[in-house]
């Protein structure tokens, strides 16, 4: 029976698979937030996760991956943020539900109240301080940092992978060329979060936690958050093992396993599997259609949300305001948009000019 | 609402009660964090051995206070109270005695005082004058006066001081001559107990204390630790890490407190003392600890003072489990650098004592070096430093003179079908090649290689023997020439070097082989077999002995025929290698069956890599198939492709699995069948897989800074290149030299009949002679059956054989001649009246009566000492030959340096031996000894 | 004091006694050694090679491998105690058994010696002989004798059974020793006869040894009387 729970885990956990899942449980979550956060789903969904894990701690792959002194910290990362998001929305859901029967914001009512620095936040801050630093020396006492032998410039390890924080990125690099993976889009994400306060300067629902008031900042946050950094990070952490290849976390990672993996570029596909021709000698011939394509991307829906569901952002934003957003909207969603042009037609790049080094 | 008074946002005194868990939470944490950072493995063995040490310290403890002879303590106890009583008795005088020591003592200080300060003046009073009166002054004659009155004052002060000191020694003496006998008995005692008080002092130094556990304690133990990691720093000898060479430092000691002393062979390990002082680590050994350390010799993680980290290996499953059990002990996921286990700890030397054929008392290295040249292993495997070794098997190149297609067919079936003990491995139908279809394609592979094998050998002229052969004469002359110093025949099991020669009728026709035997290297050029300077009859005898052995099980078999479809599969994969399938099939089309057959005999010892020891035509420069193993001992173990094989991930485990079954890292793999382990399966028991497996972990390219290498001198050198040509000859096939036993030595018990031992050969021999002999033997000894083989020795060849002798003996080589010691001709002639008087002619001459005795007893002739021998030791070969040559049927004539003949020349043993050997260099063939022309040329 | 006295005699006489009991309580060990069948027949070995040997044996020697009595005994047969001494000590005789070169050939053929009793080797022929024993227990020598009349003294430090003798210019002298680190050995001589003497009571193996015709062992046990142990070997 573990077994066979084992090996549906296994398939359940394919990039395209958890992806998708993620995406669905995502949508549900923000569509329905109020039932989401109640405790019949988050407790069912708690004792979910402790049992997967204490099940899975018996396998000895999954335990040895799992309580690596590395990947710790992982593990909690997800209980400490989904608990973080759980408490958010909860309390913006309540928030809505008192603003709409007229009833005062929770904040509103605390901050009403006035209690003393002293004892009220110095001393439980310091028993936590306390606390804190027991964990620490827990920590520190059972997590050893590991430590290996010296490099040897020979020898590789396989998988080579990126500090946590950067797992997000090489997982990207799947999908897309280094240039736009490691650079355009990094640089996408720090100057749209450095552009935040100059796009959204809607002074709206601050001070108390709302979903309503803030619906599209939050979802778009969320989404950018939790599909395309957190999930990141975990497939990264987890499910990826020597060379690269996806397994799942009671598989082995066996350094000589080969996948096929056939990927061809957008030019390829329409010349040589559609019209039979050979591919065109000239660059932006060949790369017409992909680069028409990308163009059209970036140029047609802005205009046509403006004129339809982006109607009132668009009055509220002004024109600068939007391009600016919108194009930031559409950079974000370009990376699932990829991936989903990956999974399903094994699609390498939709503009490939290997003359300049730039592929899109 | 207005905000209340004081309100609470929680319940203060609850938090309270969490303050207080979390504070003796925490104080618990950090004494536990304190503890585990203090509390190191390496403390609580250091403990252990000082407690090991007490318990050593307080048994010699023990023993010292039982060698205490009782009898002669009590005595002097008694004595020494009784003296204590006289002191006693007298202590009254004792005491006035010291009284007038401090009066004594008290005065002299006074007066000492009272002389310095006079002195001083008078310095000071002399400087004054002596400066005044060289500058004229006017008060140099005041300073004169002073200095005149001084002077006398100044002397008696003197005068005084010493009367008084001599009186404080008056007083002294006086007093201590009280307790004086006291003194003495007391020294006495002290003598007595002085061992046991020596231990004593050592048991109390080693002892734990409370101090010293307070200075080990935590926080405090940076001033002044007993217990302290233990390192040695190496200056010369480095760790290699990659992009960085690290100066060893190695902390073993600090577990392995008692290796370097004498005394802990008993003890449990991690204390035992190391095996072999007298070769490693102690101070007068060739490797002292301060200069190699550990790691050098047995590798592993150097730095590290914990069990586990510092790569221990287990010698076994059992130590494996037994340390996981004792030790918690774990494979090293993350260390290259493991520890040797001991059963291959040789393969460290290597590193250091290169250029060497054997590594000095390393045997099992040196068994492993002995097989990997024999076995053939560095004709295809290329070794670095190790090119310069011969083709193993025997040369082809003139294969159909000798053998028959069939044979050949059969023989590469399975080799051991012939012959079980041969040196040939298999090939063909192994582990990974014994499918049917891959055992057609094996037939397919052989019945090409026997084809192309005889096409493309040059026929060689035989000759037919004229005489008889008797069969019986021949097992005779086997046993007698010394044929078995080399071979094993029929039930004789002697010598492994050359081929076992049961059989041969059943391989060979007569005519190769009575051509093989007058003249091994007609037919092979390279052959190591040299002529025995065989007559005629005694070849026929010989060849129809060896022929009357045969292999009937094998003669009967019949070889297997290929099947031409499997040869045109074969013919079409390798034209496949270098052309597309249609212009293959064409090619093929176009090749007759001969030609295929040729291509494909030509492609299969190609790819089995045949020619690596065998010559072939047309196989001159091919290269060897085998893998580089010039690193093999150092390489990454990732590189190791275990396969599925389920084995332990060590590169020992990886190298004794491929030597047992060397096909195994194909099992379980889809491979094609020109893609498959190609290394052939030999013969080899589990010991000599444990040699070649240390060998072959020795291999290594870290470069050890000169200072540290064993180097050899030039005449080291020199004695390197004669063993690797002594072990090429096999010349302990029949003599003793080196340090080995001969073979044929060993097999004779009566060691007068057996061949000479050489060790000593280059103090013996002239170095000319000893040339000429080498290039062109000739009998010596008549008595002696075994014959000395004509090897055809290139002139570099001999040269090198004759230094080494030479080096061997520690004698300088002169080419010009040996210089001949003085002497006169009285002496010479005493020496002829001795030799005549001690019937030396009796055995070392030639007459028809003699003859009629047999040859059995006859000495060799006296006439080649003058050019052969050297005349110091002629001398010693008189005084005793037993010493020279155990054994020898020369008997000692001086026995206990006693002369049996007094009236010659005084009686003086040494002075009859100096003229019997003057005699001998001016010998020349007497009137009753035959003459030089006639002695002994067989 | 006078009391002391009495108790040292006392003590004295019975130890005087016991061992008196003691020597008392040992016995010979006498035997013959038969032999069943026909002496194989020998051929004369030709002493031509030297001269001296020839004057002596002017028809040939005759070859002493196998010696056959007239009443069907052989001679030369080596009897020692095997087994049955252990842990006793037996100093070495100071007197030296003596061991001839005569008429090119070795008398005694066959002998017995202790450990570390002088073997005194003397040439009474006017010949060169030598003297090569081979022991593989104790230090093997070599003695040439060139001059009639000498004499010289060697000894082996180990028992062994049997030591080889042979000499290298006449081929067919031979002779064997077996060394013992007791004294109860005997050889049979002309009428096939031997007497082990003295031998103290207790259970034993003696063991028969002959050149050609190997070895054979009995037990016996030795009270106070004379013991008798015969042996037969076989052609």
């Amino acid at each position: 029976m573990i077994e066979a729970f084992k090996i549906f885990i296994n398939s359940v956990s394919s990039p395209a698979t958890i992806f998708t899942l993620a995406v669905i449980v995502f949508i549900l979550f923000v569509s329905f937030p109020k039932q989401a956060t109640s405790a019949i789903v988050m407790i069912p969904l708690l004792i979910f996760a402790a049992a997967f894990l204490a099940i899975g701690l018996t396998d000895k792959h999954f335990y040895h991956i799992i309580t690596t002194p590395d990947n710790v910290p992982i593990v909690g990362l997800i209980f400490i943020f989904g608990y973080f998001t759980w408490y958010a929305m909860r309390k913006a859901v309540i928030n809505d539900e008192r603003m709409a029967q007229g009833k005062p914001t929770i904040e509103k009512e605390e901050t009403d109240e006035k209690v003393l620095v002293f004892p009220y936040l110095i001393f439980i801050e310091f028993v936590i301080a306390l606390a804190y630093s027991i964990m620490l020396v827990v920590w520190s006492i059972f997590l050893k940092a590991p430590l290996e032998e010296p490099a040897n410039p020979t020898v590789s390890p396989n998988p080579s992978k990126a500090p946590w924080y950067f797992l997000g990125l090489q997982e990207m690099l799947v999908y897309f060329d280094p240039w736009i993976a490691g650079v355009l889009l990094p640089t996408f994400i720090i100057i749209g979060l450095c552009a935040i306060p100059y796009i959204d300067r809607d002074p709206a629902t601050s001070g108390y936690y709302s979903f309503k008031g803030r619906k599209f900042a939050i979802i778009a946050y969320l989404f950018g958050f939790w599909i395309l950094w957190i999930l990141l990070i975990i497939m990264g952490t987890f499910l990826r093992g020597p060379n690269w290849n996806f397994f799942g976390p009671f598989e082995v990672w066996d350094v000589h396993k080969v996948v096929p993996l056939v990927n061809v570029n957008l030019s390829e596909i329409i010349f040589i599997k559609w019209f039979s021709v050979g591919l065109p000698k000239a660059w932006f011939v060949r790369e017409a259609p992909g680069i028409l394509l990308v163009l059209a991307y970036l140029i047609i829906p802005p205009a046509i949300l403006a004129k339809t569901a982006f109607k009132e952002i668009y009055k509220k934003l002004g024109a600068a305001r939007y391009a600016i957003l919108v194009m930031l909207m559409l950079m974000m969603l370009s990376l699932p948009i990829k991936m989903y042009l990956r999974w399903a037609f094994n699609l390498k790049y939709l503009v490939a000019i290997p003359e300049f080094f730039f592929n899109i | 609402m207005p905000p209340k008074p004081n309100p609470t946002l929680y319940s203060v005194s609850k938090t309270f009660m969490w303050f207080a868990i979390t504070s003796f939470v925490l104080l618990l944490c950090l004494v536990a964090m304190v503890y585990l950072d203090y509390n190191r493995e390496w403390k609580g063995w250091q403990k252990k051995f000082i407690a090991l040490k007490v318990e050593k310290t307080q048994k010699d403890l023990a023993e010292a206070s039982g060698k205490i002879d009782r009898s002669q303590l009590e005595t002097l106890t008694k004595q020494h109270a009784e003296a204590v009583k006289a002191m006693e008795a007298h202590h009254k005088d004792a005491a006035a005695a010291e009284q007038t020591v401090e009066n004594a003592n008290s005065k002299a200080v006074k007066a000492k005082g009272i002389y310095q300060n006079l002195k001083q003046y008078q310095d000071s009073y002399r400087y004054f004058f002596e400066e005044y009166r060289r500058e004229n002054d006017k008060r140099a004659a005041e300073y004169s006066v002073k200095l005149e009155k001084v002077i006398p004052e100044l002397a008696k002060a003197k005068s005084e001081l010493e009367t008084l000191e001599a009186q404080k020694e008056e007083a002294d003496k006086t007093l201590a001559a009280y307790s004086a006998k006291e003194k003495e008995l007391q020294k006495s005692i002290d003598k007595l107990m002085e061992d046991k008080t020596r231990v004593e002092r050592r048991l109390e130094a080693v002892k734990p204390t409370l101090a010293k556990d307070i200075l080990n304690a935590p926080m405090v133990d940076f001033i002044h630790p007993t217990l302290q990691i233990q390192q040695i720093v190496l200056d010369n000898l480095q760790d290699d890490y990659h992009f960085a060479k690290v100066q060893k430092v190695d902390r073993c000691t600090t577990c392995h407190l008692g290796i370097d002393q004498k005394g802990f062979e008993d003890a449990p390990q991690p204390f035992r003392t190391h095996p072999k002082m007298e070769l490693y680590l102690s101070a007068t050994s060739p490797h002292p600890v301060e200069k190699f350390g550990c790691t050098a010799c047995h590798a592993g993680n150097g730095h590290s003072v914990s069990f586990t980290n510092a790569a221990h290996t287990p010698n076994s499953e059992e130590q494996a489990k037994e340390w996981v059990k004792k030790y918690h002990w774990e494979e090293l996921e993350k260390w290259d650098a493991k520890m040797l286990p001991m059963k291959h700890v040789e393969a460290a030397c290597a590193k250091c004592h290169q250029n060497v054929l054997e590594v000095p008392k390393a045997d099992k290295l040196n068994e492993g070096r002995r097989l990997a040249q024999t076995q053939g292993c560095i004709n295809c495997h290329k070794i670095s430093g190790m090119e310069s070794h011969w083709k193993v098997g025997p040369d082809l190149e003139h294969v159909s003179s000798k053998l028959d297609h069939d044979w050949i067919v059969k023989w590469l079936q399975n080799p051991q079908d012939f012959r079980p003990s041969t040196k040939m491995p298999r090939i063909f139908h192994l582990s990974n090649t014994s499918t049917p279809q891959d055992i057609e394609r094996g037939n397919a592979a052989i019945e090409s290689i026997a084809a192309y094998l005889a096409k493309n050998s040059e026929p060689v002229e035989l000759s037919k023997p004229s005489v008889k052969g008797d069969s019986a004469q021949g097992e005779k002359l086997v046993k007698d020439l010394g044929c078995l110093a080399c071979h094993s025949v029929g039930d004789v099991k002697a010598g492994t070097f050359g081929p076992e020669l049961s059989g041969l009728g059943s391989k060979v026709t007569q005519e190769w082989l009575y051509t093989w035997l007058k003249n091994p290297k007609h037919y092979s050029k390279n052959t190591r077999m040299p002529s025995l300077r065989l007559s005629d009859q005694e070849a026929t005898d010989i060849s129809a002995y060896l022929l009357s052995l045969k292999n009937e099980p094998f003669a009967s078999k019949a070889a297997p025929k290929a099947k031409p479809e499997v040869i045109d599969e074969l013919v079409l994969t390798s034209l496949q290698g270098t052309m597309r399938l249609a212009d293959a099939k064409t090619e093929l089309a176009k090749m007759s069956a001969e030609d295929r057959l040729q291509f494909l005999g030509k492609k299969s010892i190609s790819h089995q890599g045949c020619y690596v020891c065998h010559s072939i035509k047309g196989f001159e420069d091919a290269k060897p198939i085998g893998a580089e193993l010039t690193n093999e001992g150092h390489k990454d173990i990732h590189q190791f492709d275990f396969g599925f094989v389920d084995i332990e991930h060590s590169r020992a485990a990886f190298i004794h699995q491929k030597l047992k079954n060397p096909r195994i890292y194909d099992q379980g793999k889809e491979k094609d069948y020109y893609d498959k382990l190609r290394m052939p399966q030999f013969n080899l028991s589990e010991d000599q897989i444990d040699a070649l497996t240390t060998f072959v972990l020795s291999l290594t390219e870290e470069k050890v800074p000169m200072e540290m290498q064993k180097r050899l001198d030039l005449k080291e050198k020199e004695t390197e290149e004669g063993r690797l040509l002594v072990s090429k000859l096999n010349c302990n096939g029949c003599h003793a030299l080196d340090g080995k036993t001969g073979l044929l030595r060993e097999l004779n018990e009566d060691k007068g009949n057996a061949p000479p031992v050489l060790d000593g050969e280059g103090a013996k021999a002239q170095e000319k002679w000893l040339h000429s002999f080498l290039k062109s033997p000739a009998p010596i000894r008549p008595w002696l059956t075994y014959r000395m083989p004509t090897f055809d020795l290139t002139d570099d060849e001999t040269t090198t054989l004759v230094h080494y002798f030479a080096n061997l003996s520690h004698e300088n080589i002169s080419y010009q001649g040996t210089v001949l010691p003085e002497t006169s001709p009285e002496k010479v002639a005493a020496g002829k009246e001795l030799v005549e008087k001690l019937q030396c002619m009796k055995c070392h001459q030639v007459n028809a009566d003699s003859a009629a005795m047999g040859t059995s007893f006859l000495a060799p002739d006296l006439i080649l000492a003058k050019h052969r021998l050297k005349p110091e030791w002629v001398k010693k070969w008189l005084t005793d030959p037993q010493v020279l040559q155990e054994g020898t049927m020369m008997p000692t004539f001086f026995a206990d340096g006693q002369t049996p003949i007094p009236d010659v020349l005084g009686g003086d043993t040494n002075t009859q031996i100096e003229a019997i050997r003057d005699y001998l260099y001016q010998y020349q063939s007497g009137s009753d000894s035959a003459d030089s022309s006639k002695t002994n040329k067989k | 004091m006078r009391n002391k006295k009495h108790f040292f005699a006392f003590i004295l006489s019975v130890m005087a006694v016991s061992f008196l009991a003691g020597s008392a309580l040992a016995a010979n060990v006498t035997g013959k050694i038969a032999f069943d069948g026909v002496a194989p027949a020998v051929e004369m070995i030709k002493a031509d090679a030297d001269p001296r040997c020839k004057a002596v044996h002017p028809t040939g020697i005759t070859p002493d491998q196998v010696i056959v009595n007239s009443n069907n005994t052989l001679k030369n047969v080596f009897v020692y105690v095997k087994t049955g001494l252990e842990g006793k000590k037996f100093d070495a005789p100071k007197e030296a058994v003596k061991f001839d070169q005569h008429g090119c050939q070795y008398n005694p053929k066959v002998f017995g010696i202790q450990t570390n009793q002088p073997l005194e080797i003397m040439n009474s022929d006017d010949t060169l002989h030598n003297v090569h024993a081979l022991p593989t227990a104790s230090q093997s020598f070599n003695l040439g004798m060139p001059i009639k009349g000498m004499k010289l003294k060697k000894s082996f430090a180990k028992p062994e059974v049997m030591v080889k003798i042979k000499c290298e210019v006449h081929p067919w002298m031979s002779a064997y020793a077996g060394v013992l680190d007791h004294p109860f050995f005997a050889v049979s001589g002309d009428d096939g006869s031997f007497t082990i003497k003295g031998l103290p009571a207790g259970k034993y193996t003696i063991e028969a040894w002959h050149e050609k015709y190997g070895t054979q062992t009995q037990e016996i046990t030795v009270a106070d009387q004379d013991q008798t142990a015969d042996f037969t070997f076989k052609a």
